[in-house]
């Protein structure tokens, strides 16, 4: 098998996050370039003033997404809560370069209106020249959609990996399960469809043939979620195998235990899935995530060899810290296996206690997860 | 209990399909239009269009040829045989079938000049349409997979230089090798993060596939594959507007030289496709829900026969679905209700009549009849009617007593189901129950059905495991069918496009449905539930139709289009007026009409003018 990409790998958390921004971001000649979307998610903003609240004199430039979501988003419904992010953005931006990038989640209108997000996220930044002047790329995806930042953080990943001396391409995300919690998604896409740039050429008729195996990261609350997906798994290519992973270890020691209830009768009584095929992943760890995820694909894939071999499809229904990990997958195996990540959005989000979520901001826990540059270069390679 | 594109045995599929609907590819066959032609099927979704498909692909046929005499098949066999499909000698038709999925509709979003996209969309369809007939041959010659592909020899007269860099003749695994190159490129081109022109895909000018593919070009072992092949395009609704004309303009026009069926969803034909006669049309069409009208007693019989097939299935020892839905009211249940109904029903009356003694007659009858409470309570709301309808139009006439032997007549009439419509209004007495009540929710479309039977079924198997009585009663069965109807309710913001304009406009038509049906004289008796739209008349300035053209109506015509290609509005053509003159009418789909409670019955319809229907969408 071939090695992991991403291991050794450099994953950092809340205290150690603080001091690598004062360490790395105060050197001399740094330049980064940090993205984040507009929404109404409190922790829109966590990472953002922690790092300039480190290094205040960073020469940082802030790229902000704005979504256009259509009338129906939920962004409308909280625009309170987007304007106080906003206002905070821009006064701790004050003296710094904020560049504004509009992306449409939708496209075409009436009944030829589908999702477009991933594709134009993409297209956000078009070659690698139009980053060559930064040191540093952060990616926080705390208030990206996660049907967006794939594609995203995948484009970045094509562009800059390919260098000799790659950009530092970094992803953060405030991570907050009681916000989770009280910000419910409702209703789940009926027009699925491959993340772009994450096909993993499941949907090609010359390969059809090749058995699937479908790695699905379970979360509370997505039982349609993931019966919509299966669903779509099956109407093209019957899934050879499907391994549903569980956030284990995790900080609530019964939480396996209730995404078990929860999705027990789906998992047990309707699709039949053995327990052995159950992978547990840690809750906080998206690199250990990846690599796991990783070393069961390829297994597959070689256990398989005689059918000449299998793809594999990933689906997040877990948190964005994990979800890294199954990019970092789907992104490393795309062409040597064919991993695909299928996603299922939802239509909007309601927030249960607008002040219970704002009162819980300050207990986000905040973790980087470095992706290229100079801790993956060559030894040679750092020497120069 | 759900639909056959589900069921995975071919066995069980082929066992379980009704071939009646077969029937209409024999009327085209004999009008000489089936076959050197291209046949679009149309329908809402959950029709059968999939179904009928599947029928034709190899798989199916070679269970059929191969258990030709199983009284299982034997209709079908005889269906088929008539289209030239198969015989008792050999299969002659090889079927190949090409889902359309969304990644066509993704080629448009790349950055490329629209010439260059339809190129790119022609040479994805071709390299599937190369791979899906490979795959057929094999499975119609009963070969493995990718080995049987050695077998085939492509021989094809390369002339207009289609085949690029595939040296001719090849055999079918080179001709595999050069679809399957083809393919990825695009497919590699519409994923990747890296511009199109650093991928370079293939675009096609032709949609060459279809021409080239022939039982001459194709052989297996020397022997031509097959004596004809039939190009079954599935799903096309999911192709972009774009493409769908394309493919449409392209097979249209050089039409005659292959066989080629395109079955997709009402919601794929533009909207004023959509409203009004579906005559006229340059291209044979076949309506699989508009097949139905015509053969209500055929769709009985098919549907309750897919409901007892599949309860047989059952694991549960509950083999009949018919036989366990309860087909009349258990009148000892509702005995109550049936009092109460008599004694309001017999006030209601008495007011009624309070300042005239000409219903004394009538009244005397009432009093004198000897029936059960049902039958007792049905008469007293069948009179009330009868008087209310009498006293609109008796205002202004002489006060003549009306005799018993006038309302004997007048009971004659068709009021008793409004009677009993309006009995179950103000009650608990159930209006939506048995077989019939069931066959009428289908709306023509089985998977409708199905959606309502399967959910009593469950309740059947899940009586049978708790030691209860299986059969359904009336009130459970009414119970259980609300309960899907406001769920499909709930649903149709998140399934259709102009959502907010589709529920409005349907609340609205309900709303004046249900003050149309129950006006105490029941004018419209059995109810109304549909309406048919005409223009006023004023010559001078418009013409028949002429709402359609005119772009302030541009939001209606959206509107009721989509409840047409979602099976929301069925549409039906009604003698009316003047000899000979045919009016369409848009009846709500019938679940629609258990949300609004009104009768499923057919017939009952308001004329509107596209203004009055403009004001419901707008209100």
């Amino acid at each position: 098998m071939s090695p992991n990409k991403w291991n050794p790998y450099v994953l950092m958390r809340n205290e150690e996050t603080a001091s690598f921004f004062k360490d790395h971001f105060t050197q001399e000649g740094r330049k980064p370039l940090f993205i984040l979307a507009k929404g109404f998610d409190v922790r829109m903003n966590i990472v953002i003033s922690k790092l300039i609240e480190c290094c205040p004199d960073v020469d940082l430039e802030c790229l902000l997404i704005e979504f256009d979501e259509g009338p129906n988003s939920s962004s409308h419904k909280y625009k309170s809560l987007v304007d106080e992010n906003i206002q905070e953005l821009t006064t701790l931006l004050s003296n710094k370069t904020l560049v504004r990038r509009s992306v449409a989640l939708l496209g075409g209108t009436g009944k030829n209106q589908k999702r477009v997000g991933d594709r134009n996220a993409a297209g956000i930044i078009h070659s690698y020249d139009e980053i060559s002047k930064y040191t540093d790329i952060v990616v926080d995806i705390s208030a990206l959609p996660r049907g967006i930042y794939f594609s995203l953080i995948g484009k970045i990943l094509s562009l800059v990996e390919t260098k000799e001396s790659p950009i530092n391409l970094f992803v953060s995300v405030a991570e907050n399960a009681a916000i989770d919690i009280k910000t419910k998604e409702f209703g789940a896409d009926d027009d699925l469809n491959y993340l772009h740039g994450f096909g993993g050429r499941i949907e090609l008729s010359s390969e059809i043939e090749e058995p699937v195996i479908w790695f699905p990261i379970l979360g509370e609350g997505k039982v349609e979620h993931f019966r919509k997906a299966y669903n779509h798994i099956m109407s093209q290519n019957r899934p050879y195998e499907i391994c549903p992973i569980l956030p284990f270890p995790a900080k609530n020691p019964r939480r396996v235990d209730a995404l078990i209830v929860e999705y027990h009768s789906l998992l047990f009584d309707e699709l039949g899935i053995e327990a052995k095929s159950i992978m547990y992943v840690p809750e906080q760890n998206p690199f250990e995530a990846y690599i796991r995820l990783n070393n069961a694909i390829k297994n597959y894939n070689l256990s398989l060899k005689p059918l000449k071999g299998c793809k594999a499809v990933a689906s997040t229904f877990s948190s964005k810290l994990l979800s890294i990990g199954t990019l970092l997958t789907a992104y490393e195996l795309r062409e040597e296996i064919g991993v695909g990540v299928l996603n299922v959005d939802s239509e909007g989000y309601i927030i249960d206690d607008i002040e219970g979520v704002k009162n819980l901001k300050n207990q986000s826990e905040l973790f980087l997860s470095w992706l290229t540059g100079q801790p993956y270069q060559k030894p040679d390679q750092k020497s120069e | 209990m759900r639909a056959s594109e589900k069921i995975e045995s071919v066995a069980n599929f082929l066992r379980l399909y009704s071939p009646i609907v077969i029937d209409t590819l024999i009327e085209k066959n004999t009008q000489g239009v089936l076959w050197k032609n291209v046949v679009f099927i149309h329908s809402s979704p959950g029709a059968g269009k999939t179904s009928l498909l599947r029928v034709f692909e190899p798989v199916s046929l070679r269970t059929l040829f191969n258990s030709k005499s199983s009284p299982d098949y034997k209709e079908l066999f005889g269906q088929l045989k008539k289209l030239e499909v198969i015989n008792e000698d050999k299969i002659e038709l090889l079927g190949v079938t090409l889902h359309c999925t969304r990644n066509y509709e993704t080629l448009e979003e790349l950055d490329v000049s629209a010439g260059q996209k339809t190129r790119f969309f022609f040479s994805l369809l071709n390299s599937r349409i190369i791979l899906s007939t490979l795959r057929s041959i094999l499975q119609l010659h009963n070969k493995s997979f990718p080995e049987g592909l050695k077998e085939i020899k492509f021989d094809y007269v390369n002339e207009t230089n289609h085949f690029i860099n595939l040296k001719l003749p090849c055999t079918g695994q080179e001709l595999y090798d050069w679809a399957s190159e083809v393919e990825k490129k695009i497919y590699i081109a519409i994923d990747s993060f890296l511009p199109v022109e650093d991928i370079k895909p293939d675009g096609h000018d032709e949609l060459f596939a279809f021409s080239a593919l022939t039982p001459e070009s194709l052989k297996v072992n020397d022997q031509p594959a097959c004596s004809k092949i039939l190009f079954m395009l599935d799903d096309t609704h999911k192709l972009s507007s774009n493409q769908r004309t394309r493919l449409q303009k392209y097979v249209l026009e050089k039409r005659g030289n292959f066989n080629i069926w395109i079955s997709e969803r009402l919601e794929a034909l533009e909207p004023k496709e959509n409203l009004g006669s579906f005559q006229n049309r340059d291209y044979e069409e076949i309506n699989l829900e508009r097949f139905w009208d015509d053969r209500k007693s055929k769709l009985e019989k098919i549907l309750v026969n897919i409901a007892n097939k599949r309860a047989s299935l059952s694991t549960e020892d509950v083999t009949s679905f018919q036989e366990y839905i309860e087909s009349d009211l258990n009148e000892e249940t509702y005995k109550n209700e049936f009092f109460d109904i008599i004694n309001s029903t017999n006030s209601n009356i008495a007011q009624l009549t309070s300042h005239t003694d000409k219903f004394n007659e009538w009244l005397n009858y009432v009093s004198s009849f000897d029936g059960n409470p049902l039958e007792k309570a049905v008469l007293l709301k069948k009179m009330e009617i009868l008087i209310v309808r009498h006293l609109k139009k008796d205002q202004l006439s002489l006060d003549f007593p009306h005799t018993q032997e006038e309302l004997r007549e007048k009971l004659k009439s068709d009021i008793e189901a409004t009677a009993k419509l309006f009995m179950s209004k103000d009650s608990k007495i159930p209006y939506y129950h048995g077989l019939n009540a069931l066959f009428n929710l289908s709306s023509n479309n089985i998977d409708q059905f199905l959606t309502f039977s399967s959910d009593l079924f469950e309740e059947m198997l899940s009586n049978k495991i708790s030691g209860k009585e299986v059969t359904i009663d009336s009130g459970s069965q009414e119970r259980i069918i609300r309960r899907i109807a406001d769920k499909k309710w709930k649903e149709l913001s998140k399934l259709i496009p102009h959502a907010n304009d589709v529920i409005q406009f349907l609340n609205e038509l309900g709303d004046f449905s249900q003050k149309q049906t129950y006006q105490a004289n029941a004018p419209y008796a059995p109810g109304v539930n549909g309406f048919s739209i005409k223009e006023k008349k004023d010559p001078k300035l418009f013409k028949e139709g002429s709402w359609i053209n005119n772009e302030i109506f541009n939001p209606l015509i959206n509107v009721i289009s989509t409840c047409v290609a979602y099976n929301l509005l069925e549409i039906k053509k009604t003698k009316q007026g003047e000899k000979g003159q045919i009016c369409e009418v848009y009846y709500l789909n019938r679940w629609l009409c258990v949300k609004f409670d009104l009768p499923l019955s057919y017939g009952g319809f308001r004329h509107k003018s596209p203004d009055e229907l403009m004001r419901w969408i707008k209100k």
